[in-house]
């Protein structure tokens, strides 16, 4: 009797995959798709980076203080930069510019209207940063992003969700690109194999509401996008010496206006 | 007058109680959507807990209801040399999940993957940076369709 319910109860239990097929058609159509875009954080790129040798992310900290004016849309690529440039501090393990960023972070929450959602984790950055604890702010400043992002979300604000992500993905994209620019091998230069993610930012530019598209920092990034697609695209999406000095060029001057608010 | 009433109170129990079972059976004996999240991250902690070198875990993740059988692909763009690790759970306890991880070409490339009652996860380190398909079947489940979500982490 035991052998039976014991035989019974491996048979109810081998439900276990069959082996994978080796090769699958990748459908042009949604459905077997999940439509659903998730944006890599920079460290992400960062260490993939690291790997192939130690880069001086100090030297790309930029000392900005993430005045907040203008247009909602403004505000929202603004944070998404203040995000990114956390991931950088922490890369160069700057604990006083931590800080500084969990500061600026609440207070760019407020212009959001979406305190409720950081001030627990800008205080846990600052916390984490002044004890050295790297892991624990890249955490929070993820989990920070990622709840504005599902604030907006709950409050239908979908277009100020993705000018958050594309902030973010630009200015560690400038980051990336700066250093490769000065110090280029094309090994390093395939981490800006990323086309997909310049498509999505273009498309979601698209769907923004009016006024946030006759926003002169949000134009500016939307046509700057339209100059980094070829740019990304060509050479097989690994860009070249000269490619990478372009794009560093166009997303340095991207993150200069996100940041000058567009003056 | 009173047999009627005693009688009518009778239907009423008898209804209350056609009305209990149909509730009873109309709760869900499976988990809801949150918990699909939740158990993908309870299956992920060992490796985010390990003393050396451990994966730091996305807050963000994909959440989906397939039916039997049904593969779902997720387009995600991953970078050379980084080890990446997927974890995938079903929100029904009793459901059997896959994934596995494609290139561009729809080429299996992962290297490590196993199952475990209703959780699943795999492991890949790209040797190129670009785009990749996480495919995730639910490959059996008492109820049709099945929620899953999935998670990822990276060193």
């Amino acid at each position: 009797m035991r052998t039976i319910l014991t035989l019974s109860l491996a048979a109810a239990t081998t439900a276990i995959a069959a082996d994978p097929p080796v090769q699958i058609e990748i459908p042009d159509t949604p459905g077997a798709l999940v439509n659903q875009v998730v944006i890599p954080v920079p460290r992400e790129v960062f260490l993939s980076l690291d790997k192939l040798g130690a880069r001086d992310w100090a030297g790309q900290i930029r000392d900005s203080e993430y005045k907040k004016t203008g247009h909602r849309s403004q505000v929202a690529l603004l944070f998404g930069v203040c995000i990114a440039d956390g991931f950088l501090a922490v890369q160069a393990e700057d604990s006083l510019r931590v800080e500084e960023i969990g500061r600026s972070v609440v207070r760019l929450s407020h212009a959001l209207a979406v305190s409720d959602v950081v001030i627990e984790h800008a205080r846990a950055i600052s916390e984490f940063g002044q004890k050295n604890d790297w892991d624990g702010v890249r955490r929070e400043l993820d989990l920070v992003e990622n709840n504005v992002r599902e604030k907006m979300r709950t409050l239908d604000d979908e277009p100020v969700a993705q000018l958050i992500s594309a902030g973010g993905w630009l200015r560690g994209t400038d980051a990336v690109s700066s250093i490769l620019a000065n110090d280029y091998a094309t090994e390093s230069a395939e981490v800006l194999r990323q086309p997909e993610i310049v498509r999505h930012f273009a498309r979601q530019m698209k769907t923004l509401p009016l006024a946030a598209k006759r926003n002169s920092v949000v134009r500016s990034v939307d046509r700057g996008l339209g100059r980094l697609e070829p740019l990304l695209e060509a050479n097989g999406g690994v860009p070249s010496e000269e490619g990478m000095k372009q794009i560093s060029q166009i997303l340095s001057g991207l993150v200069d206006t996100i940041l000058s608010n567009g003056k | 007058m009173r047999h009627a009433s005693l009688l009518s109170i009778s239907t009423i129990k008898e209804a209350l109680v056609a009305l209990v079972a149909v509730l009873a059976l109309a709760v869900p004996l499976h988990a809801t959507n949150d918990d699909a999240r939740s158990y993908a991250i309870e299956s992920a902690i060992p490796w985010l807990d390990q003393e050396e070198n451990p994966y730091s875990l996305r807050e963000t993740w994909w959440a989906q209801d397939s039916k039997t059988g049904e593969a779902k692909l997720i387009r995600h763009q991953l970078f050379a040399r980084n080890d990446y690790r997927f974890w995938v759970a079903a929100g029904e306890m009793d459901a059997k999940v896959s994934i596995h991880i494609y290139d561009e070409k729809g080429k299996l490339v992962d290297t490590e993957a196993s199952e475990s009652a209703h959780t699943a996860t795999v492991r890949f380190v790209p040797e190129k940076t670009g785009i990749y398909f996480i495919r995730v079947v639910v490959e059996s489940s008492p109820t049709d369709p099945t929620h899953w979500a999935v998670v990822y982490g990276y060193r």
